[in-house]
């Protein structure tokens, strides 16, 4: 989901795919697992998709668009609270020793 | 250098990917071509995940453990068989031949042929099993009566089933918040020639049944059983007309604009919903009451019958209330749709991304 978001409007397979593997470096995600993934997001009502115009670099094929539904968005919002609260209590712990310091967002250029 | 996959090989993918994850899917692929061998390897690596998707959102557990429970006991009779395991072979077979068939099925303008294709493929699956245990292992060949009997029988009302109630198709929730008229035109015109369908075959059915039991109260037999047979031919007449007053399609105008035509959807989901809810009392229960009758009946005025006749019953309602459920489960995905159609509105054409949006992640 938040490659979804990253790629805002251009959320396709292949720019998800792309976006999934810089959040997840340096382990590396099968091309058919974004794709599993994006159709459970999308049973679940998280994501929502449609099938774009033909583009002829791609051999006059259509691309499969995905955008973050509102029930996504909560989703998302609730991982992310989630996933700081976890980085702050192992960093409490770990945070000296590992080099971890506390979470802090990253600036935006 | 080349830009573009050989076409033999991009023949093969096509022909490997499930139709309904082909396009985007070949256009990825084809987006991030660099050699044969590059080309050949994603798509061999990224199949088994896009078939297993497609397996999970066509696959329903009850509708399997319904048509095995079907094809073991009815089709392929388990209990008189040799071997349990007999009987076993040719049902696997059967659900793994039209699960793939649902895998891979795609948008056909006849239904009707979809479903012949549907059966052949099933019936050459088990006669080719039947073939090589013929050739291997014998004692594991099912009987005579079963192949020439409950095989062809039982093929022939999995055939109406699978016309009546198309599988194979996925709809996702419908959480999108924005559709364009096309795929609301799509998805009526698709809802109205199912219903339409299946009502037709229902009464179809509905005739054949009510024929039969009329013909079986004037068979020799105890009067309870008459008196069953007479009721269960009233109770598909009565379905029969009940289809026909409250359950025909209302087509939904195509001249009709966006609004007009998700509210007219929304109102006839509804009607769906209420019928699809109430199913047990106007289908279930009339018919389960004759068929009790009909089969159970003679069995109470037997003494040493009592214990077969609690099951027979046990079974009835067993098979009554799986019925109910399925259509409840019906009647709240309709209600579902409706729900969501309520917050829908029509999508714009698509305008060329926003400067401010980045075209490619982190660049």
């Amino acid at each position: 989901m938040a490659a979804v978001l990253r790629c805002g409007r251009d959320a396709y397979g292949v720019t998800i795919h792309e976006a999934v593997e810089k959040l997840s470096a340096p382990k590396s995600v099968a091309l058919g697992a974004v794709y599993a993934t994006l159709d459970r997001l999308e049973d679940k009502g998280l994501v929502s998709s449609w099938l774009s115009d033909p583009t002829p670099e791609r051999g006059g094929r259509s691309k499969r668009h995905y955008q973050l539904e509102q029930d996504g968005r909560r989703a998302l919002r609730e991982s992310v609270l989630a996933a700081r609260r976890i980085c702050d209590a192992v960093a409490e712990v770990w945070g000296a020793e590992e080099g971890l310091g506390k979470w802090k967002p990253v600036r935006q250029k | 250098m080349e830009t573009r996959s050989p076409e033999m090989i991009e023949r093969l993918v096509r022909v490997l990917v499930p139709p309904a994850s082909r396009e985007h899917v070949l256009g990825d692929l084809q987006e991030r071509y660099v050699s044969p061998r590059q080309y050949l390897a994603d798509a061999l690596k990224a199949l088994p995940f896009i078939i297993a998707s497609r397996v999970r959102r066509t696959t329903h557990p009850v509708g399997l453990l319904l048509a095995g429970s079907f094809l073991y006991w009815a089709v392929f009779w388990g209990n008189r068989q040799e071997s349990w395991v007999a009987a076993l072979i040719p049902t696997l077979l059967t659900l793994i031949a039209l699960g793939l068939r649902d895998v891979y099925r795609d948008v056909t303008p006849s239904w009707l042929r979809a479903v012949v294709v549907d059966m052949t493929i099933a019936t050459s699956a088990v006669l080719l099993s039947q073939a090589v245990l013929s050739a291997t292992y014998p004692a594991l060949l099912l009987n005579q009566v079963t192949l020439q009997v409950g095989f062809p029988f039982g093929f022939v009302i999995l055939f109406f089933v699978r016309w009546q109630t198309p599988t194979g198709f996925h709809q996702p929730p419908g959480f999108a918040r924005h559709i364009s008229m096309q795929e609301l035109r799509t998805e009526i015109v698709g809802y109205e020639s199912t219903i339409r369908r299946a009502i037709r075959i229902e009464i179809g059915a509905c005739v054949v049944v009510a024929m039969t039991f009329f013909g079986m109260m004037w068979a020799p037999g105890p009067l309870v059983s008459k008196i069953g047979s007479g009721f269960t031919s009233a109770a598909a007449l009565f379905i029969m007309w009940f289809l026909h007053r409250h359950a025909r399609v209302r087509p939904i105008p195509d001249t009709l604009g966006f609004a007009e035509s998700i509210a007219t959807y929304r109102a006839d989901l509804e009607r769906r919903q209420r019928l699809s809810k109430s199913f047990g009392w106007w289908y279930v229960m009339p018919l389960g009451i004759g068929i009790g009758l009909t089969g159970i009946g003679p069995q109470l005025q037997r003494p040493d019958s009592l214990l077969s006749a609690a099951l027979s019953a046990l079974v009835l309602v067993a098979v009554g209330a799986i019925l109910a459920l399925v259509h409840r489960g019906i009647a709240r995905k309709a209600l579902t749709r409706s729900e969501h159609l309520a917050v829908v509105s029509e999508r714009q054409p698509v305008l060329p991304a926003s400067p401010q949006f980045p075209s490619k992640t982190g660049e």
